[in-house]
């Protein structure tokens, strides 16, 4: 598990807790407040009595006071089911050994699914490519997190990436309201994938797009003339990195600036992560922005 | 266009290097797996087309820029293309016509020396007048001739007129040296300043065979050769036959050979030899000959009757456009008789080389005898050798025997020796003695194995005086003389036929030497001409003591008689006619008959031609070009080539920029 998580990450983590921004909705009684009305502490609302309400929640003394039956409503603390969407397609092999971003994004999801599981909230994983690799549902014991890590030993990267697919999977899976943590490169058809945000925020889950980048992505730090290769599909062409850079740079910007701005109007929260920066720092980051709302 | 160094194009492959390089530079290209892929494919649509137009373009400029540095260095020479009017050239020329007989025969159905006098009446004609001009050919004697132009170019037109083909052959080495004493004389032309020989020829190696060492011509000489352009690289030909250089009797065995050589780039296919005797066919032989290669036919044939005997070899191919007959005549002598006259000590070694000369000779056919009073009746045609003393009778008897008209070698040593223990040696030799020519090919010394006791030397027969040294010691006393008398001959050996003075007769030279004397005398004595087998422009002349006429029949039977005149003593007849190659005859009124076999000058057949290695050798500080005869504008433009080096050098250094340019651009 040190491979994912080492005990510094850990140190911070704990002294962090994820909460959904949005109400969800949740089994047992956590931090998360739910919005299944019942025997929890927190007075939400009233409401007319109508036959066949449950005597038992009558406030008698609003009864007193208006000679009116109206039933008492509560907001009930719920633990939150997080669903951690992770990409394996190839093009999350890119990078050195060291810091792919297969990798950065293993460790991400890993300290997300610790920072979830130690606010006793349910946390799954749905590894995917052009298919659905792995599902993961829900739980929230710790123990669970040693799952989480044995299935990521176990993913390796391959095939294209349809994000779609994903969630379309998870959208027929879930039957409550949760949080949704999709960490991938986004390399997709843009306007499906936002589509499918859309969509999922509908239906009231709480998003977080973690879109996760290497450095010579943005920058393109090569020289003379080199033949690309698509890591996804048999192409590859000749260029010359100094000759395009300026444009590419801009064309990936305008790549990046349509997530972010779709998730803006979405309300869904999105960040972009580079590799080189640390996974804790990146967590922080989530956390501080999420804290901010 | 013409080049004055076409060798560099041996380095046109260097034009691949761009090419390699490119190949080499694309398999070093570094490859990487890339997510964004489309957004590289977005941002390289249009690039990616430019960079290959760019690296198109960069490959051929470099390509262009190695082309261009090559054609630099070779020099091309723009000849005007165009019928445009184009600057006039003021430097001193020389034109060098080639009228000898090869230039009369036909290429591609132009006869060359009319083609010549086309190109050279035009360049004469584009001849600003107040340039120093002048024009080098062959007279009708043979001798070359220079007009010089004096300012009126009309001068050499005038000349050029009264040239024709001349039966002699081209001396273009004294030609150009002519053409280079020309320029000298021109004191007001500075010696760097540029000068221009152009020669008008068939291009033939044979025409400067006298160039035997390097030939100093002012290096600011240009010399431009118009030839045949197939004839650049050498034409088809053969060269002349040869025939045996020893006497031939009858039951000898003779020789005729010819050369066979093919300068061409084309192989020779199908070619046949015929060789005739007597107007007989008497073998055919055929051959495939490859390009550039020489081969020699030979035939040998059993000597007839004595008397004249026609030969003829004939060349039958289909593409072989020079003349293709070889006429000669070969004379069989009748066996002379070899009278000895030595002691047996002396006679061993004499008797051997008559032996020898005379194989199958019959019983009385060497005659030895130890004494004059001995000596048989001798008759003309005899030949006798003798090996005595040197006594007075000797000398009386051989200069009596002389003046008969028999032969006579002599050994006359001398009776004073200087001294027993020093020893000298043959060191000079009469190359162009008749004798001795076949000996001219042998080395520097072929006769320096001669050893000899150093004598005090005396004059054998000292009251004739028409005497010939052949052989001389490294002192310059005698070893070998030719003294004539009258119509007989007597050679004279300054040794013994011992081996006491000298050890001549045991040295390799020995029996040839011998054996040439006594074919000289056999052909002298028959009184035959040595001169049978001539060459065109060579004149026939007979000469007698008395009075007579001759009937001197050409090829197709025409028959032209003439009486002799009395010039200087004599009764001659000299400048019979000769038109053409093939069998001439002369009969004398006293019956005697000789044939005449007249062929093209030696060496007009061999077409090996004057190349620019050969040039290199000879003329090594002269810039030479050549220019095909017929397709180089007449239109005056052998005075109007233009160097375009420096335009090259420019044009390279504007595609250097450029090439600059767009390798920084690309970078």
């Amino acid at each position: 598990m040190r491979k994912y998580l080492d005990p510094a990450l850990i140190a911070q983590l704990q002294r962090l807790e994820l909460k959904a921004r949005l109400v969800v909705e949740g089994s047992l009684s956590g931090m998360h407040k739910s919005p299944y009305r019942g025997f929890s502490v927190e007075f939400a609302e009233h409401k007319s009595y109508f036959p066949g309400d449950d005597i038992r929640y009558i406030d008698w003394k609003l009864y007193g006071k208006t000679e009116k039956y109206f039933i008492k409503q509560y907001e009930e603390d719920t633990n939150l089911k997080g669903y951690i969407v992770f990409d394996t397609s190839a093009s999350m092999g890119f990078g050195d050994k060291k810091m792919s971003k297969f990798f950065y994004a293993a460790k991400l999801a890993v300290a997300l699914s610790y920072l979830m599981l130690s606010q006793r909230d349910s946390v799954g994983l749905l590894a995917f490519n052009n298919d659905i690799v792995k599902y993961v549902p829900p739980r929230n014991n710790m123990a669970h997190l040693q799952n989480i890590v044995s299935v990521m030993d176990n993913l390796s990267t391959g095939d294209d990436t349809s994000i779609c697919r994903a969630f379309q999977y998870l959208a027929s899976h879930i039957k409550r309201r949760g949080l949704i943590v999709l960490i991938s490169d986004l390399i997709d058809d843009q306007s499906k994938v936002l589509n499918h945000l859309r969509y999922l925020h509908h239906m009231k889950h709480e998003l977080i797009i973690l879109h996760v980048v290497h450095p010579d992505e943005l920058e393109l730090p090569y020289h003379g003339t080199v033949r690309f290769k698509n890591m996804e599909q048999p192409d590859s062409l000749m260029a010359a990195p100094d000759r395009i850079r300026k444009d590419y740079q801009a064309k990936i910007q305008t790549f990046i600036d349509t997530y972010r701005v779709g998730c803006l109007k979405e309300h869904i929260d999105y960040s972009m992560v580079r590799v080189d920066q640390p996974v804790e720092q990146a967590v922080l980051d989530l956390i501080a922005r999420r804290k901010k709302r | 266009m013409f080049f004055f160094n076409l060798w560099y194009l041996w380095f046109i492959p260097l034009i691949a290097i761009p090419i390699l390089l490119n190949i080499w530079k694309k398999q070093r290209i570094k490859e990487i797996d890339f997510p964004y892929f489309s957004l590289i494919q977005k941002s390289n649509v249009t690039n990616l087309t430019a960079l290959h137009i760019m690296n198109i373009l960069l490959l051929l400029l470099r390509m262009l820029l190695i082309a261009g540095l090559i054609f630099y260095m070779m020099r091309p020479i723009l000849s005007g293309l165009s019928a445009a009017p184009t600057i006039i050239e003021h430097v001193p020329v020389v034109y060098i016509y080639d009228n000898s007989l090869s230039m009369s025969y036909a290429h591609n159905g132009t006869v060359l020396a009319k083609q010549a006098r086309i190109q050279l009446i035009d360049a004469i004609k584009a001849l600003p007048p107040d340039v120093p001009a002048s024009l080098l050919f062959l007279n009708e004697h043979g001798s070359l001739e220079m007009v010089e132009a004096h300012e009126n170019p009309e001068r050499l037109l005038q000349a050029l007129n009264g040239v024709s083909v001349q039966h002699y052959r081209f001396d273009l080495t004294m030609a150009l040296h002519s053409a280079d004493s020309f320029f000298r004389s021109l004191t007001d032309i500075p010696f760097k300043a540029r000068k221009k020989i152009i020669v008008f020829t068939d291009n033939q190696q044979h025409n400067m065979r006298s160039a035997d060492d390097t030939l100093e011509l002012l290096p600011s000489i240009q010399l431009t050769i118009i030839c045949p352009r197939d004839m650049q690289a050498g034409g088809v030909g053969w060269s002349a036959y040869t025939f045996p250089d020893r006497l031939l009797k009858p039951g000898d065995t003779g020789e005729l050979s010819t050369q066979i050589k093919n300068f061409s780039d084309t192989p020779w296919d199908n070619l046949v030899v015929r060789f005739y005797v007597d107007d007989q066919l008497v073998e055919e032989s055929s051959a495939n000959l490859e390009a550039n290669t020489v081969i020699e036919k030979s035939f040998y044939f059993e000597a007839g009757t004595v008397g004249f005997h026609r030969v003829r070899a004939e060349l039958v191919a289909s593409d072989f456009t020079l003349d293709n007959i070889l006429y000669g005549v070969i004379p069989v002598y009748a066996v002379p008789r070899i009278v000895i006259v030595a002691s047996p000590d002396e006679s061993l070694f004499i008797h051997a080389a008559a032996m020898t000369y005379l194989p199958d000779a019959n019983d009385g056919a060497v005659v030895v005898v130890p004494s004059y009073d001995k000596v048989p009746q001798l008759s003309e045609g005899d030949i006798v050798i003798c090996a005595s003393d040197g006594s007075s009778e000797m000398g009386t008897w051989i200069k009596n025997a002389v003046a008969h008209g028999i032969g006579v070698i002599a050994f006359a040593s001398s009776e004073e020796q200087i001294d027993h223990d020093a020893v000298t040696s043959v060191e000079q030799a009469n190359m162009q003695h008749p004798v001795l020519v076949p000996y001219a090919d042998a080395g520097e010394r072929p006769f320096e194995s001669i050893r000899i006791t150093q004598y005090q030397h005396d004059t054998f027969l000292p009251a004739l005086q028409n005497r010939v040294s052949l052989l001389k010691t490294a002192e310059g006393i005698p070893f070998l003389e030719q003294v004539t008398l009258q119509s007989g001959t007597l050679f004279v050996f300054y040794t013994d036929a011992g081996e006491h003075e000298s050890n001549f007769v045991r040295t390799d030279v020995y029996l040839p030497l011998i054996h040439r004397l006594f074919d000289y005398i056999a052909a002298s004595n028959i009184g035959y001409p040595n001169y049978f087998n001539r060459i065109i422009g060579d004149t026939v002349s007979i000469s007698d003591d008395a009075p007579f006429s001759v009937q001197w029949t050409m090829p197709g039977d025409i028959i032209y008689n003439r009486d002799s005149v009395f010039i200087d003593g004599k009764y001659e007849v000299g400048a019979l006619p000769v038109s053409h190659e093939g069998y001439y005859s002369l009969k004398r009124d006293d019956d005697v008959s000789m044939q005449f076999a007249y062929t093209i000058p030696l060496g007009e057949g061999d077409f090996t031609p004057i190349d620019r290695k050969f040039l290199m050798q000879h003329i090594p500080d002269v810039s030479v070009a050549y220019v095909d005869m017929f397709t180089a504008d007449s239109n005056g433009s052998l005075t109007q080539r233009r160097d375009i080096g420096i335009h090259l050098l420019i044009g390279c250094l504007v595609i250097c920029l450029v090439e600059l340019l767009v390798a920084n651009k690309l970078s």
